[in-house]
């Protein structure tokens, strides 16, 4: 017993050597751009420069680019191009250009990104106008000097507002192309304009701005609040519970039905607004659900409550869910409540 | 006179105590070697399928498995005495030997292939199988005790870890994934059982290979592994929560499927725990499976001990065929292991009738 216990002491001193593991060598990518375009694959990465010579960057980061006719290529060159192992265990967005789509179905594309060695499926799926290689090479840390650390506070920050999707590569993965429901992406502009990339079954692109982000966050029940305008003034909306989704088929025609339970939040200086403030929610509301729509994007999940008919899965396939919904009515309905907000 | 009774009447009841912690012991080891079986080919064959038939397929193992345990005790209450002499129990025993051997190599194929994903990807896969194979072949005791004990201590580890997953991960669950009930249909989902209750005939195995084991009185023996098999269909009833069976078809390796599935929780410890939970899962099936094997060779062939490194290593050639190939071999082959088994364990019982209506004549 006491020879083992030595023999477990004596191994542990293995573990007292410094920063010699492999994975440690390894350079790490913070950011990944993917552009796909008629001549081929690029690839883009930005990671700590550990060297130390600060030639490439000033701010310490290296941008490798590497492009190939085909992806397993484009990967084998990005690989040759790094000075050391690539490693993706730290990524923390994925940005994929806006005409990449174009090329390369969003299941194939976010499948192929996701199959990277050791890629961390936590990082942000970002779609970008322009080329992504481009979007990588600017991007800089503002505040501080570790960029992954800005990313975070960043891209936080603005989930937490609501303002962009704080969507996974694991959740885009799970997403596209199942039917149940599509993903919708960060919009990432250069000049830090938020926003969402709605993802059409078909491969369609939609944008959405910050205030209609705001807005599909307050129907998934995931948002803070968002500003309603109105009769000239802004009320502040928070969602009292997730919205209720259902689906109701009359006569061959199928309506896309969403219950709004929300609270409208007024200051102790303004009046109560009327049921006309319900009914602009209910407005705004039923434009966004038609903006997806006219995309052939299901964000919401209408295929989660679709699905539920059908016993197996040939019968759901066999249903053609995405034209319904594309071809559907919508109603809204809001179900308002009123607070006066008191400073005390 | 008195003392003298007390202390054999003490004797005795401490000997039935020690027999019925031991019965008890075998029953969970099996059981949890035939959760890990299960959890292994769940993850490997079930969810590319369709994950919403995976948890119903797994339900349905209930009832083989209480079908095997019914023929086990049945075989365990009418066993002649010194029924493993018998050439009947010895060339079941030999016949059991290969499956155990076939489990054997399920439980070394996702071990190995987890270890080469998640630890070390650049390492060649023919190396980590190699010694994966030496560190298991000779690091797994010889003594009959050892593993059952180690599955005593690990239940609740691997309870704990399947809570904590379950709690953080219905956060994050949907309930129209579950649905079309059916996934690819009835035919479908029968199809998944066949295939996984090829790894549940284990728990009627001991009848064989113990026959001489005491009945077990105590519920809770009984039902550990119904309730073990059980936690393993509610794991797969919280990953067909968190994922729609589509998103798992695509043609992707093993360990890509489970790191999605794992991945959904964004608790990065409920996700380490799993990891965790599964490789402990595999490891200790993998043990229970050589000592299993190693104890029917003994039966089947009077061996006085049978090594295990040459049978871990006989496991390295499947590992390093790749996940594709492995998967369609064994996919082809596993589903006849629970006819086998079942028909085996009849035979015996048979064998067993017949001998006693002989006793009855004489």
């Amino acid at each position: 017993m006491k020879k083992r216990a030595a023999a477990l002491l004596c191994l542990c001193v293995l573990a007292l050597t410094g920063c010699a593991g492999r994975i440690e060598l390894c350079l790490m990518a913070v950011c990944l751009g993917v552009d796909v375009g008629p001549e081929g694959v690029t690839l883009t990465v930005k990671c700590p420069d550990y060297t130390g010579s600060g030639r490439e960057d000033p701010s310490g980061y290296l941008t490798l680019s590497a492009s190939g006719p085909d992806w397993p290529r484009a990967v084998e060159a990005l690989m040759a191009a790094a000075p050391a192992q690539l490693h993706f265990g730290q990524l923390r967005e994925a940005v994929i250009s806006r005409d990449s789509f174009a090329h390369l179905p969003a299941p194939r594309l976010l499948a192929l990104i996701d199959r990277l060695p050791s890629v961390r499926s936590h990082a942000m799926a970002a779609v970008c106008p322009g080329t992504a290689r481009k979007y990588i090479e600017n991007a800089q840390p503002l505040i501080g000097k570790r960029l992954s650390k800005y990313l975070d506070i960043t891209l936080q920050h603005s989930a937490r507002e609501g303002s962009i999707p704080s969507t996974s590569l694991a959740c885009a993965l799970r997403d596209a192309g199942n039917g149940w429901r599509d993903p919708l992406l960060a919009w990432a502009a250069p000049g830090g304009e938020a926003g969402a990339c709605a993802l059409g079954a078909a491969g369609q692109i939609t944008l959405l701005t910050a205030e209609e982000t705001q807005l599909y966050h307050l129907i998934r029940g995931e948002s803070q609040g968002w500003l309603l305008p109105w009769a000239g003034r802004y009320y502040g909306v928070t969602p009292h519970r997730a919205a209720h989704l259902s689906i109701e088929e009359t006569g061959g025609r199928t309506t896309l039905v969403l219950r709004l339970p929300v609270t409208i939040v007024y200051s102790e200086y303004e009046e109560a607004p009327g049921p006309g403030a319900a009914a602009a929610l209910e407005e705004a509301a039923a434009a966004l659900l038609r903006r997806l729509q006219a995309g052939s994007c299901d964000a919401l999940g209408y295929g989660c409550v679709a699905v539920r008919k059908y016993r197996t899965l040939q019968d759901w396939q066999g249903s053609d869910w995405p034209r319904r919904y594309r071809e559907a009515d919508v109603r809204v309905e809001a179900e308002a409540r009123y607070r006066q907000q008191r400073l005390l | 006179m008195s003392r003298t009774e007390t202390a054999v009447h003490d004797e005795k009841s401490s000997l039935r105590q020690r027999q019925r912690a031991l019965h008890d012991q075998r029953r969970l080891m099996l059981a949890l070697s035939a959760a890990g079986q299960l959890i292994s080919f769940g993850s490997m064959y079930l969810l590319p399928a369709a994950a919403n038939a995976a948890w119903q397929a797994l339900l349905l193992q209930l009832l083989p498995t209480g079908a095997l345990a019914l023929l086990g005790a049945a075989l365990r209450r009418t066993a002649p005495p010194g029924a493993a002499a018998l050439p009947a129990y010895r060339a079941a025993a030999g016949v059991l030997a290969l499956l155990f051997f076939s489990n054997m190599n399920v439980s070394f194929l996702s071990l190995v292939e987890l270890t080469h994903v998640f630890f070390f990807p650049s390492v060649s896969r023919l190396l980590l199988a190699l010694a994966a194979a030496g560190a298991l072949g000779l690091g797994i005791p010889a003594a009959d005790a050892a593993v059952p004990n180690a599955a005593r201590m690990l239940r609740w580890f691997l309870a704990g870890a399947f809570l904590f997953c379950a709690a953080t991960v219905l956060p994050t669950a949907e309930t129209a994934y579950l649905f079309p009930l059916a996934g690819y249909g009835a035919g479908h989902t029968l199809r998944c059982a066949a295939l996984t209750a090829g790894s549940v005939w284990a728990t009627g195995a001991a009848a064989v290979l113990y026959p001489n084991a005491p009945g077990c009185p105590s519920l809770r023996g009984r039902l550990a592994p119904a309730a073990v098999i059980l936690l393993a269909a509610l794991m797969f009833f919280f990953c067909a929560l968190v994922l729609p069976g589509p998103a798992l078809a695509a043609p992707r390796g093993y360990a890509v499927r489970l790191q999605l599935l794992m991945e959904m929780s964004p608790n990065t410890l409920s996700w380490s725990l799993m990891l965790l939970a599964e490789m402990l899962l595999y490891l200790t099936a993998f043990a229970v499976c050589a000592h299993m094997l190693r104890r029917s060779l003994r039966l089947a062939l009077r061996w006085r001990r049978a090594p295990l490194l040459p049978f871990a290593l006989l496991c390295v050639p499947l590992a390093l065929a790749g996940m594709s190939e492995s998967e369609g071999l064994l996919t082809r082959l596993l589903p006849w292991r629970y006819p086998l088994a079942a028909a085996i364990l009849a035979e015996c019982l048979l064998c067993n009738l017949i001998l006693k209506r002989k006793g009855k004549k004489a």
